[in-house]
């Protein structure tokens, strides 16, 4: 696959194992773009070369213990399997049956987690590109000023434009920084 | 080997937090030389991006010597040790110190948190106390503590309602009718109403129960040379970006700098308290930002940093009158662990709930269920824990409410996630933890932090016990009541366990007379070693069912008051 971005931490084949992976987790259906879309592998990367650091080894081990598991029951590595094959596969690593091949729930849990991490986060780190996420969820972005309308239950969500950490000034384009909303 | 000139201060303060910052105003204001020691930086509000990946219980980037010395836990002294699990958030580093990234519920505590043995004793008799426990009333009373709250309030900036002012009710509809008397109203109005605390307010009503507007500490309006509050959601667990948000780094640090008799040196990682053979304090070792060692040998020492740090400080701080580590001749130091668990009941509502526009600290809360406010006979267990709810949600954590028996991926997920997100909202409760001798910290003897210096980390030993298990049952089904009424589709039960490190955790430092019994007296000195004193959470004898934030600040006060008295 060629790649427009530099990869920091996963090789080549990790990083489409690790697509495969999170595009089953938060796939591309009728709903719209999923994980592929947004990137989220260019968000592990980085973060598994920076703040996760640490979860490196974790990381490493449950990718060759997806690959054999995958291998062993599959007769191909993740990335080639059908789509129904590799649900399989998660599914037996959150149920804990893939414990023989190093796979734990929790490694799972660590791949959802970090899965909602890349969908959803501030596109500053690499994730939620074009900001599918956001936009999917209606999430309206990062705003230092709401009023009282747009906190009341049940109120439409507001025609606001969607606005990221890039555009935020820490309040000094305020009209009165002082004054009450 | 000591690199610099050692400074002869007469106070130093380690940590310049909730505790430090307070501790740092009063002193300089008496006119003594303060030498403060903050091992984190030393913040600028546009430090704090709002950004959720930030965050306290995300990546906690404002806590980067925190997270290099993660804690252990096991269950007991016979199972295996865990990397500890952490539930609200962790702590950050910096000036300012938990008082930064606080939720800002400025809670006092309750005339019984203080008598919390007799008074249990008083209405149920000695049998009601679990006989595992080891619960003990604290050295002060409300009342000793009162003019310090008071004080605390103004030189933060609280927005709050009060109930009643010296006895007369002055806001019966925003206030707590529960709350003990206070002397003065808070500073400022509370902050505005939002739409899902109005609904928790009707429903807790409707059920016969006592909902309040949370005392907040951020400001309605301007205060003191602060803006008010923009409502922008990005707060617990997070710094503020236009200094809004009451913490010590934009209240009374600035003071005390003010002064000039405050030299505030952050990145200073204090390794050890030096003792002489009568015990004194004779100084305090730190390394700089450049990694060398430097000295400071001042009159009075306070231990100011985080609770679970001042117990690591104080058990690797040994001499020939501490051989077991600093104020622990009495073998207690790191014993009476307390800590709370975050109980959440999730609810899925029909139509938007929209708390992403508003911050934490524009809450609603009830202690219907707290402290003794309720008959305990034949429910099995004492005390209690504060109810409430408030306002701030950010994408990645919403994304992670689903129900229990829903699958956690995949299309069916996500489709009920993009539906539901903005609909799933929880109450919490803050079940209060009783002291425990053998719920402990101390130093673990395999893992060592990946801060460079290499010392050991906590190891906590805690264990949830009856009492707190049958409380967290209770409370979840009250709150599950209070969820029916406010007209939820469905309610399912969070975990009773979600960490040992909350973000509010307590003891390690029991406070007592009785130096056979306990690690400091009243005002946080430790026994045996007169001119050290323990600031913050590490020396409270019980927890409460709140927060503690602002009886930390109000301790502190009442402290360095008497410090001040000391060195006059």
């Amino acid at each position: 696959m060629a790649r427009r971005e530099p990869l920091l931490f996963f090789s080549g084949a990790d990083a489409e194992t690790i697509e495969a992976v999170t595009a089953r987790i938060f796939p591309r259906d009728e709903l719209g773009p999923g994980a592929r879309e947004a990137g989220v592998t260019i968000y592990l990367d980085r973060a598994l070369a920076g703040p996760y650091a640490h979860l490196a080894d974790a990381y490493r081990q449950g990718l060759a213990g997806l690959n054999a598991a995958s291998q062993v029951l599959g007769r191909a590595p993740f990335v080639a399997l059908q789509e129904i094959e590799q649900d399989a596969i998660l599914y037996g690593i959150e149920q804990g049956d893939l414990r023989s091949f190093g796979l734990e729930p929790a490694f799972m849990a660590l791949l959802i987690q970090h899965t909602r991490e890349g969908m959803f986060c501030d596109p500053a780190h690499g994730g939620n590109r074009d900001l599918v996420g956001w936009k999917l969820m209606g999430y309206p972005g990062v705003h230092r000023v709401w009023t009282e309308g747009e906190e009341q239950v049940g109120v439409a969500m507001p025609a606001r434009p969607m606005k990221t950490l890039a555009d935020d000034t820490f309040g000094v384009d305020l009209p009165d920084a002082g004054a009450q909303p | 080997m000591i690199s610099g000139q050692i400074l002869r201060p007469d106070v130093c303060i380690v940590g310049l937090g909730a505790a430090g910052g307070v501790a740092a105003h009063v002193l300089t204001e008496a006119g003594l030389d303060v030498v403060g020691l903050e091992a984190g930086p030393h913040w600028a509000n546009a430090d704090f991006p709002p950004d959720e990946l930030t965050m306290y219980n995300q990546r906690n980037t404002l806590g980067a010597k925190f997270n290099s010395e993660l804690q252990t836990l096991r269950d007991d002294a016979s199972s295996p040790t865990r990397p500890a699990d952490y539930s609200l958030g962790m702590m950050m580093n910096g000036v300012g110190g938990g008082s930064v990234h606080w939720g800002a519920w400025a809670r006092r505590f309750f005339r019984t948190d203080f008598t919390i043995r007799s008074s249990t004793i008083e209405r149920y008799g000695e049998d009601a106390i679990p006989h595992d426990a080891d619960v003990v009333d604290w050295p002060f009373t409300y009342d000793d503590l009162e003019p310090y709250y008071t004080k605390a309030e103004y030189a933060l900036g609280v927005s709050g309602p009060a109930y009643k002012v010296d006895g007369v009710v002055v806001d019966a509809a925003r206030g707590n009718a529960l709350e003990e008397d206070r002397s003065a109203p808070f500073p400022m109005p509370p902050l505005r109403p939002f739409g899902w605390g109005e609904r928790f307010r009707d429903a807790a009503r409707s059920l016969g129960l006592h909902p309040f507007i949370v005392p907040a500490g951020v400001n309605s309006v301007p205060y003191d040379g602060r803006p008010a509050c923009t409502y922008c959601g990005f707060c617990s667990g997070y710094g503020c970006y236009n200094g809004a948000k009451a913490s010590t780094l934009v209240t009374t640090i600035p003071k005390a700098i003010a002064t000039g008799h405050l030299d505030l040196r952050p990145y200073a990682r204090v390794v050890r308290i030096t003792t002489d053979n009568s015990g004194r304090a004779t100084g305090v070792d730190y390394v700089d930002g450049n990694g060398a060692l430097q000295r400071v040998e001042p009159r009075v020492v306070l231990l100011a940093a985080y609770s679970t740090e001042n117990v690591r400080l104080m058990l690797l701080s040994q001499g020939d009158a501490f051989p077991e580590g600093l104020g622990n001749n009495s073998g207690l130091l790191g014993h009476y662990f307390m800590t709370h668990q975050y109980i959440e009941t999730m609810g899925l509502f029909r139509e938007d709930v929209n708390r992403f526009a508003g911050p934490v600290p524009q809450a609603v809360a009830l202690d219907d269920y707290n402290a003794d406010f309720f008959d305990h006979t034949g429910l099995g267990f004492i005390r209690g824990g504060a109810i409430g709810t408030e306002n701030q949600t950010q994408p990645i954590s919403a994304a992670g409410n689903v129900p229990p028996d829903f699958p956690a991926w995949g299309s069916a997920y996500k489709r009920w996630m993009l539906e539901n997100w903005n609909k799933v909202t929880y109450l919490r409760a803050q079940p209060e933890s009783l002291p425990h001798f053998d719920n402990t910290m101390d130093l673990d003897p395999h893992v060592r932090d990946r801060s460079g210096l290499g010392l050991p980390v906590i190891r906590f030993t805690y264990r949830q016990r009856e009492n707190e298990l049958r409380m967290i049952d209770f409370l979840q089904d009250r709150m599950v009541e209070i969820m029916e009424a406010m007209d939820a589709v469905q309610v399912w039960k969070g975990r009773t366990w979600t960490g040992v490190g909350s973000s509010h955790d307590y003891g390690g430092c029991r406070m007592g007379a009785d130096a056979a019994s306990s690690v400091c007296d009243g005002y946080g000195r430790i026994h045996d070693a007169p001119n050290c004193f323990v600031l913050g959470g590490a020396t409270f004898n019980s927890c409460a069912g709140q927060n503690p934030t602002l009886t930390i600040a109000a301790m502190a006060w009442r402290t360095a008051e008497r410090v001040v008295e000391d060195l006059r």
